[in-house]
């Protein structure tokens, strides 16, 4: 079985992702590729030197930022990469979601999204993929000779392959044709703030329990005090309070903090959806009815400002104590 | 100018954890107490396409739903928050959302949309997949992730979230977008004389099986589904007052925070 690991431009931690997607791969006992489509030669090989990849490949014309923004570049690039691989497995993320279900009605694909877990019945590959915001898990296998998946971030251990070198492919895409889009100007809305959450070790996120926008304050200073990320529910988002980049759920970032601190959240399950693979989970929330309690490892009930506040001190004594 | 929001009628996202239950028989979701309601996002791609059109003479939105009967009720909410028409395409059983797509592709392409609309994601499937597949049936470009969008000089320019920001980028002839939120694109709340009205507009009623396009199906057989088991068992901390509880969690973090190289530049910067 040949499988392309297809590295989208949109992952900004192509290492880690590679590391997952490598994970996969070896579920699947597959001879793989790894195919990334805006790196050039150089590049390529020092990424699959981080994963222990014997085979990478890329476009002889590597696709810039202009071009890789208009994802039916992307599909047209993917499909002159990826034609002859049985699977294709890309890390979820929003490049992904543009790029994998178009590639799999090319190839002419099952598609298996948000993929969760792999493993085999009965010598037939099963796909475990997320269903219902994470409320479920629907076990699938595929009727097809190919088969598209992405899955889901933080959910595969990050695994290297035994390779000491790569063997690189050119790819020629003299024959497809790529569209130069029209962009106009770009804004940042909240400078590497996004980004820091999808990687940060804590994580510290506000929802609608803090009763206003300024109850913020008191977690960004929490989150500074642990040298912390700063998220944010849906519902604060919602409600004005916290920009969408942060928010934490199904339908914002999915991530996988060592430890995750929930203030004033209710605990939704499309919250609970993002930050499954929390290695330790704590809540401070007034109702002790809260759904969070049921997912949390450490839970608090008071009054959020009372204690964040208490904690910080502790937490700035206990160092200074450490320190001395 | 006609416009399209492709809706998808989904088990209600927020239902409580003891409510939703999966069918053994078909390993569906199911519910003790049955309530669908279009996809947040979607209703989000509603919002969007209406401020669009709001700004352009002439222009409609036209919402649309493959789903049962009962899905017109929550056309009308379409409707009352002032879409122009609403469509019904009725289909007896749950869909995925690539038969979602087909149908409606299968629909849109006997149409004069210059715009097709709808969420990044669907809440019940978990997928990304119906926005992509429109496009990919149609023949049409994507544009993902929209926050926006206007006419700008007789093009269409579509503010789009990417990474940790937007980028506008323009675009001409008819294409489908996928909407993500952002701030000032919350949906709005429907007026009681517009509540009132929408209960006296047509829905047009289209049968799902006159569309359906010639795909192969999403290509996948479900072996079953299982609702994972998630509960843990949380330790409450307790104490006299708030200071006690919280010196008790600072005890549980600091060990932890003595592996991380952010503490201490975090608590050195703070101190």
């Amino acid at each position: 079985m040949k499988a392309a690991l297809l590295i989208p431009p949109s992952v900004t931690d192509a290492e880690a992702a590679l590391g997952e997607v490598m994970a996969a791969a070896q579920r699947l006992a597959a001879d793989v590729e790894l195919i990334v489509l805006h790196f050039d030669r150089a590049a390529a090989t020092a990424l699959a030197a981080t994963a222990g990849v014997a085979r990478a490949a890329t476009l002889a014309n590597p696709l810039d930022a202009m071009l890789a923004s208009y994802s039916d570049n992307l599909v047209a690039a993917a499909l002159a990469a990826c034609g002859d691989a049985d699977v294709v497995l890309i890390p979820a993320g929003p490049g992904a979601d543009d790029l994998a279900p178009r590639l799999a009605v090319r190839l002419g694909a099952a598609f298996v999204g948000n993929c969760v877990e792999i493993g085999e019945e009965g010598g037939v590959i099963t796909f475990g993929r997320s269903i219902c915001g994470g409320r479920a898990i629907e076990t699938v296998t595929s009727e097809r000779p190919k088969t598209v998946v992405t899955l889901s971030r933080k959910r595969f251990a990050p695994a290297k392959g035994s390779a000491a070198t790569c063997v690189m492919r050119i790819i020629d895409t003299s024959a497809v044709t790529f569209v130069q889009p029209q962009l106009g100007e770009r804004e940042s809305a909240a400078g590497n703030t996004a980004r820091r959450l999808t990687q940060s070790s804590i994580v510290v996120s506000g929802g609608r329990g803090l009763g206003t926008a300024d109850g913020f304050n008191i977690v960004n200073e929490l989150a500074e005090t642990l040298g912390a990320a700063v998220g944010a529910s849906r519902a604060a988002v919602d409600a004005g309070w916290a920009p969408h980049s942060i928010q934490v759920g199904q339908t914002g970032k999915v991530i996988a903090p060592d430890v995750y601190i929930a203030i004033g959240i209710s605990g939704a399950p499309q919250h609970v959806a993002g930050i499954a693979g929390a290695k330790l989970v704590i809540a401070i929330n007034s109702d002790e009815q809260a759904p969070i309690f049921q997912w949390a490892h450490l839970g608090i009930v008071d009054d959020y400002r009372t204690v964040v506040a208490e904690l910080i001190n502790a937490l700035r004594n206990g160092s200074s104590v450490e320190a001395a | 100018m006609r416009v399209a929001t492709f809706m998808k009628y989904v088990l209600d996202p927020e239902i409580l954890s003891r409510d939703f239950a999966l069918n053994p028989a078909t390993g569906l979701p199911t519910t003790t107490f049955p309530s669908f309601q279009f996809d947040p996002y979607d209703r989000i791609a509603l919002e969007i396409a209406l401020k669009f059109c709001d700004t352009i003479a002439g222009a409609k939105v036209v919402s649309v739903c493959t789903g049962p009967d009962a899905a017109q009720d929550r056309l009308r909410e379409t409707l009352a928050v002032r879409a122009d028409e609403a469509v019904l395409i009725e289909t007896a059983q749950p869909l995925t959302d690539y038969d979602r797509a087909a149908v409606f592709a299968g629909w849109a392409r006997t149409q004069d949309f210059c715009v097709v609309l709808c969420g990044r994601m669907t809440s019940d499937t978990d997928s990304s997949e119906a926005g992509p597949l429109v496009a990919e049936m149609l023949g049409w470009p994507l544009i993902s992730n929209v926050v926006k969008i206007e006419q700008r000089d007789g093009r269409i320019a579509c503010q789009r979230e990417v990474g940790d920001g937007y980028e506008w980028i323009f675009i001409d002839g008819p294409f489908v977008a996928t909407a993500t939120n952002a701030p000032g694109n919350t949906p709005r709340k429907a007026k009681l004389q517009d509540v009132m009205r929408a209960q006296r507009m047509p829905i047009v009623r289209v049968a799902a099986t006159d569309h359906l396009q010639k795909f192969n199906g999403r290509g996948l057989k479900t072996l079953r589904a299982h609702i994972p088991s998630m509960v843990r068992v949380c330790h409450r901390i307790e104490g006299a007052d708030a200071a006690e509880k919280a010196r008790e969690l600072a005890a549980h973090l600091l060990p932890l925070l003595e592996q991380k190289p952010a503490r201490s530049r975090s608590l050195e910067a703070v101190s």
